[in-house]
């Protein structure tokens, strides 16, 4: 089945067409979920939310995009609504004190498997995991970042430097472990 | 390694990251799908429900008005009665009784035209007898209406030989006639200034655009439902955030029917001539032009729309007019009542709430069923129901 008659068959409700998509993207989105969230368990539903939201508005698919990353964008945009329900102390911020993670110069070479990378992002404070996701992998600037999670630009670059200075660190010491 | 090298690698090793899904989460999807199919079908059976309800609802409305229109004229009429016949009893010693059973004096029933397609309506029934003994005038009511005015002495001993069957017209009978447009008086048990309109305007659902023109039909009543009619309108909707949109439009509304009046200022009189018979009603209309802001959000997780606005409206009412006759239970005399509902133009200011239920949705147009009501100033009421499209604004 083509991409556009798996859409049409999609939007006429026919739910093994539902099922084939589901299938298809679901893979991919998992790990998008699985680095915004903090346990697997809220990855899953993180990734329910966004398939339900997908479904119900494919009908706003233009067919000239890309449909896997609208559906991406989807995913993305259910991920940080799911953690802004959790609350996140987003005002804290701007006042962490950097002697937590200091910002560090040095970044290792990262010679881990996706899954161990992505294991340690998860283990990222709320706030460093959004910011270094949207930032690292979605290619968010910092403005863009501040509008969508309602802070300053500063802090948004702030958060990144130093999520990126306690990954550099817990790859230093998870690459010494492994040699 | 520096800072763009450590995020380009980063960045590649988790776009490629994948992981495949438990099962239970497609379970999960697949239930919810089910219930919003569910819930869907609901909504789909929910509007002829409603549109019935409401029907039912107004039916039951123009019902008991008419009741309590009667039972108020009931009133009107016995007061009236004994103050008309005052002037007769000051020059007749052997005037009528006062204290005659009120089961000689049946109600004249005030019942519009197009509430005739009632069936099983007591008070048809007795408007029906009426008409029925008014198409067959009994020829001693056209005798007594072709003699010379007898003295009121005289009056009584006629009515007294009168056979039992004489009695049974003796009932007070409506004549009316369209005579002219002049105003002379308010109806007082139908608000005549008030108007029903169906409020139609617009919420949304996904605020994908930004702006939105919008069109209205609705099928509305004015005042107690007297006069029905409809309204068209033409706005412009514009999103304030995710919840909230305004909207403004300008609307026309045009409603007209048939009311029948009682006679506010009755003069006891004998008449001279044969007169015309008529259903007692006159034909009122009224249009309007009017623009109301209002400020729409709505109910999360539902289709339902809430609005509420302020009301800016232009009037223009024109009431029927004529005389109203109607014989008097003594048999002889008749009561003559100049009837009229007069006519004004004029602003007035309001509110105005609506409901909507949206039918249709998709990234350019909308489609909503909707239910409103507005109240100003003047004591205009109008409620209605209709379809409101949306279009999303290039």
């Amino acid at each position: 089945m083509q991409n556009e008659d798996l859409i049409k068959a999609c939007r006429n409700g026919e739910r093994a067409a539902q099922k084939r998509l589901y299938d298809a993207y679901a893979p991919q989105m998992m790990g998008v979920c699985y680095r915004y969230a903090q346990s697997l368990q809220e990855a899953e539903d993180m990734l329910q939310e966004a398939f339900i939201k997908v479904f119900s508005n494919l009908d706003q698919f233009r067919s000239e995009g890309e449909l896997g990353a609208w559906i991406r964008r989807i995913v993305v945009n259910c991920a940080i609504n799911t953690l802004r329900k959790r609350k996140i102390q987003t005002s804290s911020w701007d006042n962490q004190p950097e002697a937590v993670h200091p910002i560090t110069e040095v970044d290792p070479e990262i010679i881990l498997d996706t899954k161990e990378l992505a294991d340690l992002i998860q283990k990222l404070p709320d706030g460093y995991r959004i910011v270094f996701n949207l930032h690292v992998v979605e290619g968010y600037t910092h403005e863009e970042i501040g509008r969508v999670l309602g802070i300053r630009p500063v802090s948004s670059r702030s958060q990144y430097l130093r999520a990126r200075a306690l990954l550099a660190k817990q790859v230093n010491l998870l690459q010494q472990k492994s040699k | 390694m520096d800072n763009d090298k450590f995020k380009k690698q980063s960045q590649e090793i988790l776009s490629a990251f994948s992981q495949d899904p438990p099962d239970r989460v497609w379970l999960a999807i697949n239930a919810r799908l089910d219930a919003r199919k569910r819930k869907r079908r609901m909504l789909f059976w929910l509007l002829p429900f409603s549109i019935l309800a409401g029907v039912i609802n107004i039916n039951h409305f123009k019902q008991t008005a008419n009741t309590t229109g009667t039972k108020l004229q009931t009133l009107k009429q016995q007061t009236g009665s004994k103050a008309d016949q005052r002037p007769a009893h000051k020059n007749s010693e052997n005037a009528p009784s006062q204290e005659e059973p009120t089961h000689l004096n049946p109600i004249p029933v005030k019942q519009p035209t197009k509430n005739k397609a009632f069936t099983g309506n007591p008070v048809k029934q007795v408007f029906t007898e009426k008409k029925r003994n008014l198409r067959n005038p009994d020829p001693v009511a056209l005798n007594i209406a072709k003699t010379e005015a007898p003295s009121p002495l005289a009056e009584t001993d006629q009515s007294e030989e009168l056979p039992a069957k004489t009695l049974s017209i003796a009932e007070p009978v409506w004549l009316t006639q369209i005579i002219s447009p002049k105003p002379i008086n308010l109806n007082p048990l139908f608000k005549k200034d008030t108007i029903i309109v169906i409020p139609c305007t617009t919420a949304k659902t996904k605020p994908i655009k930004k702006a939105s023109w919008l069109y209205q039909a609705a099928y509305s009543f004015h005042g107690t439902g007297d006069l029905e009619g409809a309204q068209l309108e033409w706005g412009f909707e514009k999103n304030i955030n995710r919840y909230f949109s305004l909207y403004n439009n300008i609307g026309v509304s045009l409603h007209g029917g048939s009311v029948i009046n009682v006679l506010p200022n009755s003069t006891a009189f004998t008449p001279t001539t044969i007169l015309p018979i008529g259903n007692g009603s006159v034909y009122e209309l009224s249009t309007g032009i009017q623009t109301a802001p209002t400020i729409q959000t709505k109910i999360p997780g539902t289709p339902i729309h809430i609005g509420i606005g302020g009301l800016l409206r232009y009037q223009f009412y024109a009431g029927g007019s004529g005389y109203n006759i109607r014989r008097n239970q003594n048999m002889t005399t008749f009561t003559i009542g100049t009837i009229g509902t007069g006519n004004y133009t004029g602003f007035s200011l309001g509110y105005r709430v609506n409901l909507g239920l949206e039918l249709v949705s998709t990234s350019k147009n909308k489609i909503q069923f909707q239910a409103g009501f507005q109240n100003d100033t003047r004591g205009d009421v109008i409620t209605g129901l209709g379809l409101v499209w949306k279009h999303a604004k290039k």
